[in-house]
């Protein structure tokens, strides 16, 4: 080891430079992540169908809780039973915002898809963005929500009305690109749209939201066209239809909704009203429900009924079904006052779970029979809540407490 | 260049005609000779070091002045007057001429240094044991604010350096063993996946990580150095608004080998429990839970049985062992030195199947080719293993506090017949004593680190110097997590797919080069030291995460499952920096020092810019001052330092989500920021420093402000962009400080019949205020608003806790403050002989967290003050959180010690060189009025800001230890 100290003068400045210039550059690419640049129709389009499933499970606890279809006795979270069932909403709590991010995050990607000039893929995203919007609004009904998606505070949020305007524009915008849409598209869509996978049969699917819409304003003719055009069939399995699916594989996502009836403890649990009101031998509360040997209890609130509607964690969750549509038309029918047409829809369901045919349908009853099919029928699939609204019969929801209320969910506070 | 070569030919004219001086050096109180004291002409660079039995010679002629220096004692300036001078030294109980790093390259005594720096050495740091060297260091300086998040074997700790500098960004200081960074991260076990806290890889996780620090055995250390503020850490740059902690590792000396071997013996017990309900009857338990689970109560005969199980009792019950076996060498011969050091540890935690081990060997070897040329080379590999178990926050009532709040006394889940099979809890979805027999939480570690200076002395005559020193390290760990919920669990038997197994697979490697000049001179009375250098850091992080469900019995791989979902992270950074700074002595009263450093670094939007952070700092010392002071010195020094952003934050990504087994992505939440700037921390610190009466008191007094401007935020976004927050730098903050350290030496002044008493005590109080806010205010951290979360507002500081309560103007209520009014410590030493006793006491005054454990207790109905309080709390629930956020003052016994070294002449008689033995504690006593576990949690780890919120983690535990030292 002889360095002498000239030598190492002259090395010094070498090996400084030498190092600088040996780096690496230091702007490189993300290492963990893709960006919107890698992005296509189809991963757009599967990441969309898959993201109206994130948060799935908190979106339907709040309707069915504030529908009092179910409660959802959490120890660990007493907001289930606290917030939602005597509110206000934080609006600043995951109850609200989790639905709303997710369904927001859907609508970038509906945007891109209504702006790749693939007519099949905009029809879809057009049709998504509608529904997106449809979900936020079953939970802020009233208060509305965002119709410009660019972060821009200084808007106003848009009323109820104008949302419904804009759904309704999407769904007839996205109707028309599937029509133009030739006879498949350019992607593919998970099992869950299995029958509904080509621009023809996804535009059934289209008019059937559009009819659900429709109904929901009272517009009962335009429900009643939407519905001929939709995949309505009174002959058809009550279970064909749209489906939120699940799966185990990677980045997918599992059933939150699915808990083993016979668990030790459960938390989602039937509301006891669903018991009392339900008609002797009506095979859909006996095929929904199961009576557990011990009463879950928390909260000031018991039950002793849990739902077998999900039979494991992959189970899948209903869009939209046959048996819905064909309500939804016995609604169309009572609103333009063709009652016996009604009762034959309603027979058709209430055929299928077992019991005697309506008789004597009229002005007087109607309603009443149509929400009680309604509500058997679509039991957890979070309709209750805007069927009752719909007919501005809230305040008949059965409240088991002292203070106890139907909540709105509040716009939340970010925005 | 040019000034250079003036120098250089300058000091080619200096005549020298020396003569040899020679003699020893001595201890003055022992008479042991002193091996390795620096003896140096003063005024030149002309020196020496004493050989093994404490010899020197050195070229000097009658009329000079030697400088004696030896680590510890006081310098001393002797007159030559022969050619045999034996100077014998007295122990430094000032501390004066203690060297304290000032860049990255130099020192200065601690007489002349700008900037109140903390030195605590090996001795001080392990006099009773720990796990972790962070955790030694509770209580042993001013401005130094330790909490430890868990109370979880293998740790997890806090450690903050004169309060808030940043919102979200780091928070831990950055460690510099032997001149190299080292990795402090905390990496996230995956069990909170389990627990579903928060899924995996969640902005937010909540697995109460350890920190990689605690891998360092702090019984090689030889010393750490805090340099606390911006004005002291500005040579570090872009990664120092969090301070620096600077260790220094034990280094070999030359002489005859010295052995050193301890062991230490001990037990740990529960330190603080949160008490329990007692049903005094069966209506009692009925109007609670009704009469299915009261009739659980009865005894056979139907009676009420009055059961009172203390489920925390039984749960936190273990008595944790301790054994720990160190073995040391040190020796060398004047051209070659070396340490080595070896440790084991095996300490059992105080819940059944938890505790920690240990085992880490070092070696240390200084190597001088030549009168010129010398390398250091410092090498430690450890293995380290610890078994969590699991606790904290759940949504799943897993953990053994949550589970134990829904269970109340008089319900029997013990398995009583001990025959492996515990009952079904008839409350909860598990039995915490049967998740506490059967499942795994374990971290192991296996860490290598590496570092070599190279040091080459260009020039070197009696005036100036130049020397180069190149600074080169390699840190690597790799981390497994593996958590285990074996499928016959009461939690899983009831699943789709019963049983989870997670298996987490971290690597990191740092690595860092620097290379530095460093020019000395002296002239006149003065002296001036330059350096400039290179710094070359990067850090790559890798981390798999594999989480299985539906696990085939009896089998723990993560293929033995019906599903599996897997998650990979990387981290990935590289920074650059140059750096240069002069300093500057005038006589021995005036010092002054300036500099800059610059840095590149790939987390920046702007990878080509140079980020300069500067600084000065001056100092002026009166000497004897006024018949009073022995000594008296005023300091200022201002100083800039950065905080990068988060790696990833400059990206906008796109996330998989995926149905039918295609790829889809959408937006994730939060937006990048291609122009992301670092976080700017200017310090401005005064202070004063004295010491009175013949050393009986020395005080030093530091008042710090820290103006932090372009603070990251992650600002909420209206959720109806796709996105939900975005980085920005939109923020600015003060933080304002006092420090204040009075050490006594009552001795110095009376005698107390043979005791050698010291005492002392740091006293810190530390304020922020966010200044600068570009979003609106906003809440972070916590679970929800009406559980207690943090408000971030302008006027408002960043540690501020706010719930439900709003004023008339629907303003928030300030709740509590995560940040204490003071903290202070007390430490007493006693000697007497060869008995040596000494205890500290850590004591915090205010500060608040929000004890959500107590809401869990609420709701299972088991609060020990259920009757009285519990349903006031819940019925507030939703719009008074007040109950729930909580004092966390508390007084600790944070160490207590006693030896007794043999007297000389029998270890002499024994063949040994020193035998000690003695017995210390740890954490023995606390009083508090917090009623959760500990007033020192985290759920969150070391998050900047919503830190302080307890959700029942792994308890706190105190330990007792005997020990027995000896050396050959």
């Amino acid at each position: 080891m002889k360095l002498k100290p000239n030598k190492m003068i002259k090395i010094l400045p070498l090996i400084t430079v030498l190092f600088w210039v040996g780096c690496e550059d230091l702007d490189f690419p993300d290492p963990n992540n893709p960006t919107d640049e890698t992005a296509t129709v189809q991963s757009l389009v599967t990441g969309a169908e898959a993201g109206l499933r994130i948060d799935i499970g908190i979106y339907l606890r709040d309707l069915l809780v504030v529908g009092r279809e179910a409660y959802y006795l959490e120890p660990a979270d007493p907001r289930y039973t606290g917030e939602l069932m005597r509110g206000p909403i934080d609006p600043g709590g995951f109850l609200g915002n989790r639905p709303w991010n997710a369904n927001y995050k859907i609508i970038q990607n509906c945007l891109s898809l209504a702006e790749s000039g693939d007519a099949g893929a905009s029809g879809l995203g057009k049709t998504f963005h509608a529904y997106a919007l449809m979900r936020v609004l079953s939970l802020t009904d009233e208060n509305g929500a965002r119709l410009n998606y660019d972060g821009d505070k200084t808007v106003a949020v848009a009323s109820k009305s104008a949302v419904l305007a804009e759904i309704e524009s999407l769904l007839d915008g996205g109707y028309s690109d599937l029509n133009s849409a030739g006879d498949a598209f350019t992607f593919s869509l998970s099992t869950g749209f299995d029958g509904f996978d080509t621009p023809a049969t996804f535009a059934k699917f289209n008019r059937g939201l559009r009819a659900r819409v429709a109904v929901q304003q009272s517009d009962y003719s335009t429900a009643l066209t939407a519905l001929g055009n939709s995949f309505l069939d009174a002959s058809g399995s009550l279970d064909d239809g749209v489906f939120h699916v699940f799966s185990s594989s990677a980045n997918d996502q599992d059933n939150e909704m699915f808990e083993a009836s016979d668990a030790a403890v459960i938390k989602l649990t039937v509301h006891p009203s669903f018991a009392s009101d339900a008609e002797t031998g009506d095979l859909r509360f006996s095929s929904k429900v199961a009576t557990r040997e011990d009463t879950i209890k928390y909260d000031d609130l018991e039950s002793f009924l849990a739902p077998t509607v999900w039979g494991s964690s992959y189970d899948p969750i209903p869009v939209m079904r046959n048996e819905e549509l064909i309500l939804l038309q016995a609604e169309a029918f009572i609103g333009t006052g063709d009652y016996s047409s009604a009762e034959v829809n309603m027979n058709v369901v209430r055929t299928a779970a077992g019991l005697a045919d309506y008789t004597g349908t009229d002005a007087s009853n109607a309603e009443d029979r149509v929400l009680y099919e309604k509500r058997y029928s679509l039991f957890l699939e979070g309709q209750r809540l805007q069927d009752m609204r719909h007919y501005g019969r809230t305040a008949e929801l059965p409240l088991d407490r002292d203070g106890d209320a139907i909540v709105t969910f509040p716009i939340p506070e970010t925005e | 260049m040019r000034i250079l070569k003036t120098i250089l030919i300058a000091s080619l004219f200096i005549a020298s005609a020396f003569a040899a001086v020679s003699g020893t050096v001595t201890d003055a109180k022992t008479g042991e000779p002193l091996v390795g004291t620096s003896v140096f002409v003063k005024g030149t660079f002309v020196g020496t070091t004493t050989d093994d039995r404490g010899s020197f010679s050195i070229d000097a002629t009658a009329g000079d002045v030697l400088m004696v220096a030896y680590i510890g004692y006081k310098t001393q300036e002797i007159t030559v007057s022969g050619d045999v001078l034996d100077v014998s030294l007295e122990t430094d109980v000032l501390r004066q001429d203690e060297v304290i790093v000032t860049g990255l390259a130099t020192t200065v005594k601690r007489r002349n240094a700008a900037n109140a720096v903390a030195v605590v050495t090996g001795d001080e740091l392990v006099s009773a044991p720990t796990q972790t060297l962070d955790g030694a260091l509770s209580g042993k300086f001013a401005g130094v604010n330790i909490r430890r998040n868990t109370g979880a074997p293998g740790g997890g700790i806090n450690v903050n350096l004169r309060g808030s500098s940043t919102l979200t960004g780091g928070t831990q200081p950055l460690y510099v063993i032997d001149g190299v960074i080292v990795n402090n991260s905390a990496n996230q076990s995956g069990i909170d996946v389990v627990t579903a806290a928060t899924g995996a890889g969640s902005s937010r996780p909540q697995g109460q990580p350890t920190n990689r620090i605690g891998d360092i055995n702090p019984n090689d250390v030889e010393s750490i150095e805090v340099l606390k503020g911006a004005s002291a850490a500005a040579i570090y740059g872009a990664k120092a608004s969090n301070g620096v902690i600077i260790i220094n590792t034990k280094r070999g000396k030359g002489g005859k080998t010295k052995f050193n071997y301890s062991a230490r013996y001990g037990t740990s017990e529960l330190l603080h429990k949160m008490g329990h309900r007692v049903f005094e009857t069966y209506q009692e338990a009925e109007d609670q839970y009704g009469a299915s689970v009261a009739s659980l109560g009865n005894d056979a005969n139907g009676n009420w049985a009055n059961n009172n199980f203390d489920y925390e009792g039984i749960l936190y019950g273990e008595t944790g062992k301790l054994t720990e076996h160190t073995l040391s060498a040190i020796g060398g011969n004047e051209r070659t030195q070396f340490y080595l050091g070896g440790q084991y540890m095996d300490e059992g935690g105080i819940i059944k199947n938890t505790g920690y081990q240990k085992i880490s060997g070092r070696v240390n070897v200084d190597h001088r080719f030549n009168e010129k040329a010398k390398v250091s080379v410092a090498t430690n590999i450890v293995r380290s293993s610890a078994d969590r178990g699991v606790t904290g926050n759940d949504n799943t009532n897993l953990t053994y506090g949550f589970s134990i709040g829904f269970t109340p006394s008089f319900i029997d889940i013990r398995d009583t017949d001990g025959d492996g099979i515990f009952p079904a809890h008839p409350m909860n979805p598990s039995n915490p004593l049967e998740t506490a027999e059967y499942f795994v939480n374990n971290e192991l570690t296996h860490r290598a680190l590496g570092s070599m200076q190279f040091d080459y002395s260009i020039f070197q005559q009696s005036t100036q110097s130049l020397k180069f020193m190149a600074v080169a390290g390699a840190d690597f760990y790799n981390q497994e997590n593996t958590v285990f919920s074996p499928p016959f669990l009461q939690i899983e038997e009831s699943k789709t797919d019963a049983g989870q197994s997670v298996m987490t697979t971290t690597d990191n490697l740092n690595t860092n080069l620097s290379l530095n000049l460093v020019h000395k001179m002296k002239m006149s009375g003065m002296s001036f030291n330059t350096t400039a250098g290179q710094q070359y850091e990067t850090r790559d992080w890798n981390s798999v995460f594999v989480h299985a469900t539906g696990m085939v019995p009896t089998q723990q791989n993560v293929d033995q499952a019906s599903t599996q979902a897997a998650y990979h992270n990387r981290m990935k950074q590289q920074d650059r920096g140059l750096f240069i700074q002069e300093e500057v002595s005038v006589g021995d009263n005036i010092y002054v020092a300036f500099g800059a450093r610059g840095d590149q670094s790939s987390t920046l939007g702007d990878t080509e810019t140079m980020e300069w952070y500067p600084k000065m700092a001056a100092s002026y010392q009166f000497g004897e001052f006024a018949g009073l002071f022995d000594n008296l010195k005023v300091r200022f020094a201002r100083g800039e330092t950065g905080n990068m952003p988060s790696p990833g934050a400059k990206y906008s990504a796109m996330g998989l989500a995926n149905i039918g087994g295609v790829n889809g992505l959408l937006t994730s939440s939060v937006k990048g920021n291609a122009g992301i700037k670092p976080e700017r921390t200017a310090e401005t610190e005064f202070g004063v420093d004295f010491s009175l009466m013949g050393g009986f008191a020395i005080v030093e007094a530091t008042m710090y402000q820290q103006d932090i401007t372009d603070l990251i935020l992650q600002v909420d976004m209206p959720s109806s962009s796709g996105f939900s927050s975005s980085w920005e730098n939109g923020g600015a903050m003060t933080t304002k400080g006092t420090e204040l350290s009075v050490t006594l030496n009552p001795t110095q002044l009376v005698s107390l019949g043979g005791v050698d008493w010291t005492f002392r005590t740091n006293y810190y109080s530390t304020s922020s205020e966010v200044t600068k806010l570009n979003v609106d205010a906003y809440n972070y951290g916590g679970f929800a608003t009406f559980l207690g979360t943090y408000h971030i507002a302008e006027g408002w500081s960043p540690t501020a806790i706010v719930g439900s309560e709003t004023d008339a103007d629907g303003e928030y209520i300030e709740l509590g403050n995560e940040t204490p009014d003071y903290q202070v410590s007390f430490f007493n030493s006693f000697k007497l002989g060869s008995i040596n006793f000494s205890f500290l006491i850590d004591k915090k005054e205010g500060g608040a967290a929000i004890n959500l454990a107590n809401l869990i207790y609420d709701l299972g109905g088991t609060t020990a003050d259920y009757e009285e309080n519990g349903g006031d709390r819940l019925g507030g629930l939703g719009s008074v959180t007040q109950p729930y956020v909580e004092s966390t003052s508390y007084t600790m016994l944070r160490e207590v010690n006693l030896n007794y070294t043999l007297p000389r002449s029998l270890s002499d008689a024994a063949g040994v060189s020193y035998l000690q033995v003695g017995i210390s504690g740890r954490n023995l006593w606390m009083d508090t009025d917090y009623t959760g576990l500990s007033p020192e949690v985290s759920q969150f780890g070391n998050e900047a800001v919503g830190g302080s919120v307890d959700t029942a983690p792994f308890p706190q535990s105190k330990s007792f230890y005997f020990n027995l030292s000896v050396g050959i």
